[in-house]
C-alpha cells in the first residue's frame, strides 16, 4: 500500500514537472541557436547574427518567462549591436569579424523595444524599461518618413531611398501588436499613425491571383512591386499576416484571400509552397518548412502543431514556428 | 570627445576668464624621406607640423600614437603620461597626452585639468593616481549659503582705511543662482567701523551693491567715532545671482577749504574691519526658466552640481563644427564653475534626467528635440517674432470683489503685468550664417529639466558664431530664452517666449501661499465651509449643554 502511494506520488511528481510542447521547443530553440554568450545564430545565414534574432530571442525569453537567457541576450545586444552613436542596433554581427554593417534593421530595433517593454513589466526591471525607452525615441526621430500623407518605418537609416520621393519599405516590418504596445506605453500619436498606415498599405497592396502582400514594396507616386528585390510573396512577407493576426487586425477577407493562396498550392502541387511570383504567380519547387506551416496555421485559426525537434533545425523557421504559437496564444488572450 | 572635452576645460581653466580658439586636426605622420630624419634629435621628428601654427595637444594612446612619436619617447610612455615639447616653429608647445589604454588617457586628461599650480619642471610626467576630492555637489566655497552669518574676512576682506588716496574698498561674494527672493527678506550688515574727526557734517559713507548706490551711513560726529555693529539692511532681492561687489566709498571733505587755503586730508580716515558681518536671510531655492541670464551669470542650473554631474551635452551630428562648439561651450562653463566638470556628460546619443544643451546642424535635429520648444524647426521654421507688451488683463476674483465691497478705502495690490507679445511667422528660409539658441522645459511633467538647443545650417561659419557666443561682449548679453547671433560683435538678439516653469523646492507655507494666490476663490469655499462647520459643532455642543443642565429652561426666559 506505501509502496503504491509512493510510486503515485512520485509519478504525480514527475508528471508536473514534464515540460509542455513550447517550452521543449523553446529548450531546443535556445541548445541549437543561442550562444552561450547571448548570441543568436542565424545557421541558415552562414552564422551570422542579427538584430532581428536578438529580437526574437528575447520575446521568446520573457514570453517563457526566462529571465537568465533574456539578461544574456540583452547583454550581447548591447555590448556588440549597440554601439552606434544613438540607441539603435548594428543589424549584422558575423563571428570572428565582430559588426560588419552598421546600418541598423528597423524590425530588429522595434522587436528588442518590444521585448524590452515586456520584460519590464513582468520582472518589474525599471532599467529595460528606460532602455526601451530610449529605442522608441530613436526610432520615432531616425526611421520614420512621410510618403503621401502617411507616416512609414523606413527599412533602415541609411539607404532605401532609391531617388528623392522614391521609397523602397518592407510591410513585414510593421510589427503591429509591437505598434499597438508602443502607442500605449509612450505617449507619441505616432505609433497609432504607423498601424493606420500598416493597414492602409495593406490593404491597398495586393498582387497577383491572389492578392497577396510583396515581400517589398516601392513607394512613389503609387505603390509598386519593389523593382530592386524579387516580385514575391514569401519568407519576408509571411509574417504580415502572422503579426497581424497577433494584433488581432487580420479581416476575415484577407485571411479567405491567404487560405486561397495555400488551397491553390496544395491542390496543383500536393504542398504549401512558401513562395509565390507576383508577376507570373508560379509557386516554388520545394514545400514550406515547419514555421511557414504554423503561420498558416495561425492565419486558419487552427491549433498549432509545434514540429518535432528533429525537424527543425533551421532557426528561421523554428523562429516562425514560436512566433505563430505565442501568437496565437496572446492573440486568444486579448 | 570626453578627452576633448577635459583638455578644453584645462585650456580654459589655465586661461582663467580669456577665451581661446580651437582647431581639430588629425595627426599625420612624415611619411617622406623618414630616412633623412631618423639622425634627428626631436622626439616628434616624424609628426607632420607643417600645418601647426600654435600651441597644441596630442592625444591618444601609445598604440595610436606610435607612427608619429620617435622610439625613444615611445617607450617612456607606460602608463598614463603627460608630456610638453618644443613644436618645430613659432615657439610653440606640444602637449601630448597619453597611456597605453584609454582609461591612462583619460587618467592623464583629467590630471591635465585638474593640475592648476606649476607642473614639474621637466618634460615627462608619469600619473600613478588622480584622487578628485569630492566637492559638495550644490555648494563652492566662494558661494554663501543662506541663513549662516559670514564675518568680512570670511570672504576675503581684510581690515582696510580708507582715506582720500584710496576712493572705496569692496566686500565681494557669490550669491546662489535660485534663490526666491520674498518681499521683505534683507541682507544684514553690521559694521565694525571707525572715523577720525573733524570732517565737514556732510560727510558720509555710501554704500553701493554692484555699483549702484543702496545707503549712505551719515559721519556727522565731529569728534569722530566708533562703532561695533552699526547695521543696515539691504532687501535680498538687490543682489544678483552668482557673483556681487558690495562697495564701500568715504567721503570725508575737510572742514576748511577754499581758495589759496591751506587744506589737511590727513585727517580724513576711516577703517572698516573684517569682523564685521553679514547675515543672508534663509531663503527657498525655487527660481523660474529658462532664463539664459542665469546661464551667464552663474551657469545655472547646468552647474547647480558644481562636477558636472547634473549637465549633458548631446551632439546630433559628427561635424567638426559640432564638436569644437561643443568643448568651446563646455570650456567656457568649466570657467564660470572655475573648477574642471569631469561627471559632465558629452554623447552623440540622447541622454536622461540631466539638464541639456542638444547641439547640432538643423538638419539634423530630433522631432523630439523641439517638442517643447517656442520654436520649431523642421522644414519650414516657426518663429515667435515679438510684437511688443501688453498689460496683461486682471480678473478680478470674488475675494477681491468682496474686499472692495466691505473695505472701500483699500486698495487690492494691482501691479501692471506687462506680457510679451509675439507674432507667429512660419516661414521657408536658411539660417544662413547665424546660429540659434533656444532654452524650453524639456517635458510637461514634474520631471522637468532643461533643454538648451543651439542649432545652426551652415558648418563652415558655425565654430567662429560659438567662438563669438563666449566673448565677454556677446556672452554678457546673454537674457531671455531664445538669442540669434552671428560672428559679429554687435548681432546678438535675444527675446523671451515659450512655457516657463520653476525650478527647485520651496516652503510648505510658501507652496500653500502661493497655491491660495492662484485660487483664492476654492480657498475661501473651504474657510466658509469649514467656519460653517465649525459654527454648526458649537451649536450642537450648546444645545446638549442645555438640555443637560438647562432641560427646563425655555430659551426666551429672560
Amino acid at each position: 500500500m506505501i509502496r503504491s502511494l509512493l510510486l503515485f506520488f512520485l509519478l504525480l511528481s514527475a508528471c508536473s514537472k514534464q515540460p509542455s510542447p513550447a517550452q521543449k521547443s523553446w529548450q531546443a530553440f535556445k541548445q541549437e541557436f543561442i550562444s552561450i554568450e547571448g548570441r543568436v545564430i542565424d545557421n541558415g545565414n552562414k552564422g551570422i547574427s542579427h538584430s532581428e534574432g536578438q529580437g526574437y530571442g528575447l520575446l521568446f525569453a520573457v514570453y517563457f518567462n526566462d529571465q537568465k537567457t533574456f539578461a544574456t541576450l540583452w547583454d550581447w545586444s548591447v555590448t556588440h549591436l549597440q554601439t552606434r552613436n544613438d540607441y539603435l542596433f548594428s543589424w549584422q554581427y558575423t563571428p570572428n569579424q565582430g559588426v560588419t554593417d552598421v546600418n541598423n534593421a528597423s524590425d530588429g530595433d522595434i522587436l528588442i523595444a518590444w521585448a524590452l517593454l515586456q520584460a519590464a513589466q513582468r520582472w518589474h526591471n525599471s532599467s529595460y524599461q528606460q532602455a526601451a525607452n530610449n529605442i522608441l525615441r530613436d526610432i520615432r526621430n531616425k526611421l520614420i518618413k512621410n510618403w503621401q500623407g502617411h507616416k512609414i518605418i523606413m527599412p533602415a537609416e541609411q539607404g532605401f531611398i532609391t531617388q528623392p520621393g522614391k521609397l523602397t519599405i518592407n510591410l513585414s516590418y510593421w510589427v503591429f501588436p509591437a505598434l499597438q504596445e508602443f502607442a500605449r506605453v509612450d505617449k507619441s500619436p505616432l505609433w497609432q499613425k504607423l498601424i493606420n498606415s500598416g493597414l492602409y498599405l495593406f490593404n491597398t497592396a495586393e498582387f497577383g491571383q491572389w492578392q497577396l502582400p510583396a515581400d517589398w514594396l516601392q513607394l512613389d507616386d503609387k505603390i509598386t512591386l519593389s523593382s530592386e528585390r524579387p516580385p514575391v510573396f514569401g519568407y519576408e512577407a509571411i509574417r504580415i499576416p502572422l503579426y497581424l493576426s497577433w494584433a488581432n487586425l487580420l479581416p476575415s477577407e484577407k485571411r479567405k484571400q491567404f487560405l486561397a493562396y495555400a488551397q491553390a498550392s496544395q491542390n496543383q502541387l500536393g504542398y504549401l509552397s512558401p513562395k509565390a511570383n507576383l508577376l507570373n504567380n508560379s509557386f516554388a519547387e520545394y514545400p514550406a518548412n515547419a514555421g511557414f506551416i504554423s503561420t498558416y496555421q495561425l492565419i486558419a485559426q487552427k491549433p498549432i502543431g509545434l514540429a518535432n525537434i528533429s525537424q527543425n533545425k533551421d532557426y528561421y523557421s523554428h523562429s516562425l514556428e514560436l512566433l505563430a504559437f505565442i501568437a496565437q496564444q496572446q492573440s486568444i488572450a486579448q | 570627445m570626453q578627452w576633448g572635452s577635459l583638455v578644453s576645460q584645462a585650456i580654459a581653466l589655465r586661461l582663467d576668464y580669456k577665451t581661446f580658439k580651437l582647431n581639430l586636426q588629425q595627426a599625420t605622420a612624415i611619411t617622406k624621406h623618414k630616412d633623412q630624419i631618423l639622425s634627428n634629435q626631436d622626439p616628434l621628428r616624424f609628426l607632420q607640423q607643417s600645418k601647426l601654427n600654435s600651441d597644441a595637444v596630442l592625444i591618444g594612446t601609445s598604440a595610436e600614437l606610435a607612427d608619429l612619436l620617435a622610439p625613444e619617447l615611445k617607450h617612456k610612455i607606460k602608463g598614463a603620461y603627460l608630456g610638453v615639447y618644443p613644436a618645430q616653429k613659432n615657439n610653440a608647445q606640444i602637449i601630448i597626452i597619453s597611456g597605453t589604454t584609454p582609461d591612462e588617457v583619460t587618467l592623464a586628461a583629467k590630471t591635465f585639468a585638474y593640475a592648476r599650480n606649476a607642473f614639474p619642471d621637466t618634460q615627462d610626467m608619469f600619473i600613478k593616481t588622480l584622487n578628485i576630492q569630492p566637492y559638495p555637489i550644490s555648494t563652492r566655497s566662494n558661494i554663501i549659503v543662506p541663513g549662516l552669518t559670514y564675518q568680512f574676512k570670511d570672504l576675503g576682506f581684510t581690515t582696510r582705511t580708507i582715506h582720500p588716496k584710496s576712493k572705496y574698498v569692496s566686500l565681494t561674494f557669490n550669491m546662489p543662482s535660485d534663490l526666491y527672493h520674498e518681499p521683505k527678506s534683507n541682507v544684514t550688515i553690521k559694521l565694525a567701523l571707525n572715523y577720525g574727526a573733524a570732517f565737514r557734517s556732510d560727510s558720509v559713507l555710501n554704500i553701493r551693491v554692484n555699483d549702484i548706490f543702496e545707503k549712505a551711513i551719515n559721519l556727522d560726529n565731529e569728534d569722530g567715532d566708533s562703532f561695533q555693529a552699526y547695521t543696515i539692511n539691504i532687501p535680498s532681492s538687490t543682489f544678483e545671482p552668482g557673483f556681487n561687489k558690495i562697495s564701500f566709498e568715504a567721503v570725508m571733505p575737510p572742514v576748511v577749504s577754499g581758495d589759496c587755503t591751506y587744506m589737511q586730508d590727513k585727517n580724513s580716515l576711516l577703517t572698516l574691519f573684517e569682523n564685521s558681518t553679514i547675515l543672508f536671510p534663509e531663503l527657498d531655492h525655487y527660481t523660474q526658466l529658462p532664463d539664459l541670464s542665469l546661464l551667464k551669470r552663474t551657469g545655472f542650473p547646468y552647474l547647480s552640481a558644481t562636477n558636472g554631474s547634473g549637465l549633458g551635452i548631446v551632439l546630433r551630428d559628427q561635424n567638426h563644427a559640432t564638436l569644437l562648439g561643443s568643448w568651446q561651450l563646455i570650456a567656457k562653463l568649466s570657467q564660470i564653475n572655475r573648477a574642471p566638470l569631469p561627471e559632465a556628460k558629452l554623447s552623440f546619443k540622447s541622454i536622461n534626467d540631466r539638464h541639456l544643451f542638444i547641439i547640432g546642424a538643423r538638419n539634423s535635429l530630433y522631432d523630439d528635440d523641439l517638442a517643447h520648444a517656442p520654436i520649431q524647426l523642421s522644414e519650414n521654421i516657426t518663429f515667435p517674432y515679438s510684437a511688443g507688451h501688453a498689460i496683461q488683463e486682471k480678473h478680478q476674483s470674488i475675494y477681491q470683489s468682496l474686499e472692495q465691497l466691505l473695505f472701500p478705502e483699500s486698495k487690492s495690490s494691482n501691479n501692471a503685468l506687462l506680457q510679451p507679445l509675439h507674432t507667429q511667422i512660419n516661414f521657408n528660409a536658411s539660417l544662413g550664417s547665424q546660429a540659434l539658441m533656444v532654452s524650453y522645459p524639456s517635458e510637461t511633467g514634474i520631471n522637468k529639466k532643461l533643454n538648451t538647443l543651439i542649432t545652426y545650417d551652415n558648418p563652415a561659419v558655425f565654430y567662429a558664431t560659438m567662438y563669438r557666443l563666449v566673448q565677454p561682449e556677446l556672452w554678457n548679453k546673454l537674457n531671455n530664452n531664445i538669442a540669434i547671433w552671428k560672428d559679429d560683435a554687435k548681432s546678438l538678439e535675444t527675446l523671451s517666449a515659450g512655457k516657463t516653469f520653476y525650478i527647485g523646492e520651496t516652503t510648505l507655507r510658501n507652496k500653500l501661499a502661493y497655491h491660495f494666490s492662484l485660487h483664492r476663490n476654492y480657498w475661501l469655499l473651504i474657510i466658509l465651509g469649514l467656519l460653517l462647520f465649525v459654527a454648526f459643532l458649537s451649536h450642537q455642543a450648546l444645545k446638549r449643554y442645555k438640555l443637560k443642565y438647562h432641560s427646563n429652561t425655555s430659551e426666551y426666559d429672560s
